[in-house]
């Protein structure tokens, strides 16, 4: 590889048991038109650095493992190539996490919100020997593009208002949660929209909208917020009418 | 070191391991569950399944021919039993995952659609586009969810094994994040930690498929079974190796050769048939061991087309029609475009073998038992012997649903037997452990364990690839025991506690290297050919069932070569025959009818 | 054993928004409401004192600023027209239709005022 093309990361380095805070080492990195950035960080590890942490298993776009700052833009290391970036780039740990090392982040609160949604089909108790639900194509696009996160967090990183407020549920955990209230299998909308429609969940979002941009699977989390704005309003005005019935049928009562 | 104690703890994050899981929690759901992963449970390698998951579901299938399908698919190397077992169960599985929300694809009426796969007769794949494993994968991560008694130890990287009286009695991990150990205590264990493509340079699998759980139990004393069978997936990308399915075969893609030539045909899967009208176990529908074969043949006619990432043949997708494949296979068009700048629709796909599934691992009972007590294996780390020699595609995910529920339902009911283990000798176990972690992290020395992995994928590439011979497989072995006495001199740079993964990687290598001495040392000891183990030799060049009817069992031999031994095959109703597909596997199976109907 | 973990949090500072092309058309749509603000509150002084409102009208200030709200407002109605079909789950096919006839119906509308207060 003495004859590669090199270019230059600067990446974001940072060992919580030796340094203050994180600083910006420069690279050299060899390339040809198929080496992704997580190959880069693979040879920096391999034969430069072995003591550089962060993520990675698949290194196909699927597992959500690899996602980094690159010039400040959140993105997976194995889906970004080295080619697009022949003057060199700026790897840094996904914004708005906590960062343990080098590039490792702690996920921990992204996975609590996760599960606060109930990620699960509630209230359907067909067994197994009753076989499939039906389910119609058309159904099935309903929530066909939310069931496509990944869960790598980068619409984390890519969001300003989980950086100003880490207690917002964010926009991949709404997204899988609105996915199963889409689902035709699920009768769970109930139980979720407790947690769903609140000033943590959908109303902290202020549709900026960078998530979907960024997002590596178009699973499009600032659809589903929008949508699930539109829910909770329409949800909040029928409260509000049935509270008025409620009291005009308990008036008529008693007279 | 801290200690936790559970009922069960299961080692792997995947889908068998969040099967097992799921299964424990539902039939005994006083249990308390570890499940402990290395990385967080969707990271796990089940992610990266595209093609589906089989189970009869159509009128003109049966359980007889999956049943048929797969032991022939296997080359005759397959627990009858546990086939039967695992046939029975598949449909009830799929049903299982969709009532949990799994999006399977669907007819226009909302009834299952299922798919053409390579070795099967009938249409049995059940597909979630072509991201099947993915979508199965976060299914079973969301349900998992909703069980509070699963308490997940994301981020833990198993060390050990405990034991006690020959029992198992829990794990030592270290938790990456904070770099301590922790012992793990339970009354069963689940290893469900996945295969070990890793050890070969080319490989369709996630850097985390590094052999971990098979070469803890194989140290501890259980056999490695059938480790020589390691498949070849037809269809990765050149140079990553990154997947592409079977199902683009299955859907009616077709393999071409420079001379744009069905090679296929001419390698005992033909005639051909024609375009657009895929036949079962015809031509692109044969099993991966012929499919791959087939390939290294025309490569050394010299018939295939020069990249700079190596020789290829082409993967033709282009006459589904953009529409089909936007609608059946858009991961393949994703991932054909981002890493080979070429989209199907308009080229024919660049793709070879590349290594891709370990038929073989620990040896467990039908009840997913290992010879410990107490310690259940599962999915692809385990051989509870239903690939045999060569496993059909869609048959693994499948397995993992199937057998994760039973290793579970087992696993529970081991743990309510109870064991009695005494603190102290378990502190003494887990001290020792961390004793040995602790040296390995201040390890001194020249050697660099990325040397130790290159050298290490590149031999076995050589010797245990498509084709073996007993020359390649001698230097494999010899280079293998060479590796093994330089990894105790590879120099730790990384002296940190949190996520060091210095560290991590080179015990994933020292795994790795017991589990690729297994594959080396069973292959070269079975004279024959089989599945995927083919061998050049003259006089191996056939199946030999009078001599290697048998599974091979692979024992740890502390500082010297795995003791290899034998073990017969349960058959029970469908006795070995010539394994053939295309035109004379029809005739095969018409004669078959005649006598049945006779 | 006391934990060696030290997570590193990056403070956010009031001028997030500047490096990303992104954030800044984001703060670009919000910060442009405030043209509309100011237009509603001179619009509502003509209830109050429409001979003000008359002499104030021709004040070049007033002008720039109802400029300044016209503008904002076209960038509004693009902005809300975007959001419109994340907004709704519907097939392909019908949101396209759908936002072009959103469309027809602003444009119709804007035709329609600007005849009425011409004549």
């Amino acid at each position: 590889m003495a004859d590669a093309k090199k270019l230059l990361l600067k990446v974001q380095r940072y060992n919580p048991e030796k340094d203050n805070a994180p600083y910006l080492v420069p690279y050299e990195i060899p390339w040809d038109d198929q080496t992704s950035l997580l190959d880069g960080l693979q040879y920096l590890k391999d034969c430069v650095c072995p003591d550089l942490s962060f993520r990675s298993s698949c290194r196909m776009a699927i597992c959500g493992s690899c996602g980094v700052m690159v010039n400040c833009v959140p993105k997976l290391a194995c889906k970004t190539f080295l080619r697009n970036y022949s003057d060199g780039a700026i790897v840094e740990p996904l914004a708005n996490f906590p960062v343990e090392r080098d590039l490792v982040v702690d996920l921990t609160h992204f996975l609590e919100y996760i599960e606060a949604l109930k990620p699960y089909v509630i209230g359907n108790a067909r067994k197994p020997a009753e076989g499939p639900n039906t389910q119609t194509p058309t159904e099935l696009a309903r929530y066909h593009k939310f069931s496509m996160c990944i869960n790598c967090g980068l619409c984390y990183a890519a969001c300003p208002q989980f950086g100003l407020n880490p207690a917002f549920l964010g926009p991949a955990a709404i997204t899988i949660g609105h996915r199963y209230n889409l689902d035709s299998r699920d009768h769970g909308r109930d139980e979720r929209v407790q947690t769903m429609n609140t000033k943590t969940g959908v109303w902290s979002c202020t549709f900026v909208g960078y998530c979907s941009e960024v997002c590596p699977k178009h699973a499009d989390p600032a659809a589903a917020l929008q949508q699930c704005k539109v829910e909770s309003a329409l949800s909040f005005v029928t409260s509000i009418l049935n509270c008025k019935k409620n009291k005009e049928a308990s008036h008529g009562n008693k007279a | 070191m801290q200690t936790l104690n559970f009922d069960i703890a299961i080692i792997g994050g995947g889908g068998s391991g969040l099967r097992a899981a799921i299964a424990a929690a539902e039939t005994s759901p006083g249990l308390n569950i570890a499940l402990v992963s290395k990385v967080y449970p969707m990271r796990s390698h089940t992610v990266a399944a595209e093609g589906g998951s089989a189970a009869v579901w159509q009128d003109n299938d049966s359980l007889e021919l999956h049943f048929s399908d797969t032991v022939s698919g296997g080359d005759w190397l397959c627990e009858q039993d546990v086939v039967e077992y695992f046939v029975q169960n598949c449909t009830r599985e799929m049903i299982q995952m969709e009532q949990w929300g799994c999006p399977w694809s669907r007819n226009p009426d909302g009834s299952i659609a299922v798919r053409n796969f390579g070795g099967m007769k009938v249409p049995r794949t059940w597909f979630a586009a072509d991201k099947t494993g993915f979508h199965m994968l976060h299914t079973l991560f969301q349900t998992s969810l909703k069980y509070p008694q699963i308490r997940r130890l994301d981020e833990h990287f198993i060390l050990d094994l405990l034991e006690e009286d020959g029992r198992a009695a829990g794990v030592v991990a270290l938790n990456m994040i904070e770099g301590e150990l922790l012992q793990i205590r339970a009354g069963a264990v689940v290893f469900a930690t996945g295969g070990a493509g890793r050890v070969y340079r080319y490989n369709t699998n996630a850097s985390i498929v590094t052999g971990d759980g098979m070469s803890i139990a194989y140290r501890r004393g259980v056999a490695l079974r059938d480790m020589e069978f390691v498949q070849y997936h037809p269809t990765g990308l050149p140079g990553s190796g990154i997947l592409i399915t079977e199902a683009s075969r299955g859907e009616g893609g077709l393999m071409l050769n420079k001379n744009g030539y069905r090679y296929l045909q001419d390698y005992g899967l033909g005639p051909e048939t024609p375009m657009g009208q895929p036949k079962p176990k015809f031509m692109e529908l044969g099993p991966r061991d012929k499919v791959s074969q087939a390939f290294w043949h025309e490569w050394r006619a010299g018939r295939m087309v020069s990249t700079p990432h190596g020789d290829v043949s082409l993967l033709d997708i282009r006459h589904l029609g953009k529409e089909k494949i936007l609608e059946r296979l858009p991961f393949i068009r994703e991932l054909s475009m981002q890493y080979m700048s070429i989209d199907p629709i308009n080229d024919p796909i660049p793709v070879r073998p590349t290594a891709h599934y370990t038929m073989g691992g620990i040896a467990t009972d039908k009840n997913c038992e290992t010879s410990i007590k107490g310690l259940f294996a599962v999915g692809e780390c385990s051989s509870i012997g239903m690939h045999g020699a060569n496993r059909l595609g869609s048959n693994s995910l499948a397995e993992l649903l199937v057998f994760g529920e039973a290793a579970g339902r087992w696993a529970a009911q081991r743990s309510k037997e109870g064991v009695k283990v005494s603190p102290t000798a378990l502190d003494a176990q887990a001290d020792d452990t961390e004793s040995r972690f602790k040296t390995i992290l201040q390890q001194k020395g020249k050697e660099k364990w990325v040397t130790i992995r290159n050298e290490m994928g590149l031999s076995m590439e050589e010797g245990c690839g498509i084709y073996r011979s007993e020359e390649l497989m001698r230097n494999t072995v010899d280079k293998l025991a060479e590796l093994q006495d330089r990894v105790r001199n590879v120099g730790v740079v990384d002296s940190a506690s949190v996520f060091n993964t210095d560290v991590l990687n080179l015990i994933e290598i020292s795994y790795g290297l017991n589990v690729a001495e297994a594959m080396a040392h069973s292959a070269i000891e079975r004279r024959e050919s089989r599945g995927a183990h083919q061998r050049l030799d003259e006089d191996y060049q056939q199946r030999d069932d009078e001599n290697f009817l048998k599974h091979s069992l692979a024992y740890y031999n502390k500082d010297a070569a795995p003791r290899i031994e034998y073990e017969s095959v349960k058959i029970t109703k469908l006795q070995p025959a010539k394994r053939v597909y295309g035109a004379e596997g029809a005739s095969q199976d018409n004669k078959n009818k005649e006598k049945g109907n006779g | 054993m006391a934990t060696k973990r030290k997570p590193y949090v990056k403070e956010i500072d009031c001028w997030w928004w500047k490096s990303n092309p992104y954030y800044r058309f984001y703060m670009l749509r919000e910060t442009s409401s405030v043209f509309s603000v100011l237009a509603s509150l001179f619009l509502l002084l003509f209830l109050f004192s429409p001979k003000t409102f008359a002499t104030l009208v021709q004040n070049p200030i007033i002008c720039l600023l109802s400029f300044m709200a016209l503008l904002a407002a076209v960038l509004h109605t693009k902005t809300w027209f975007d959001l419109t079909p994340k907004a709704l789950n519907l097939p392909e096919e019908k949101l396209c239709s759908l936002m072009k006839g959103l469309w027809a119906v602003t444009v119709g509308f804007s035709v329609l005022t600007l005849l009425l207060s011409v004549v």
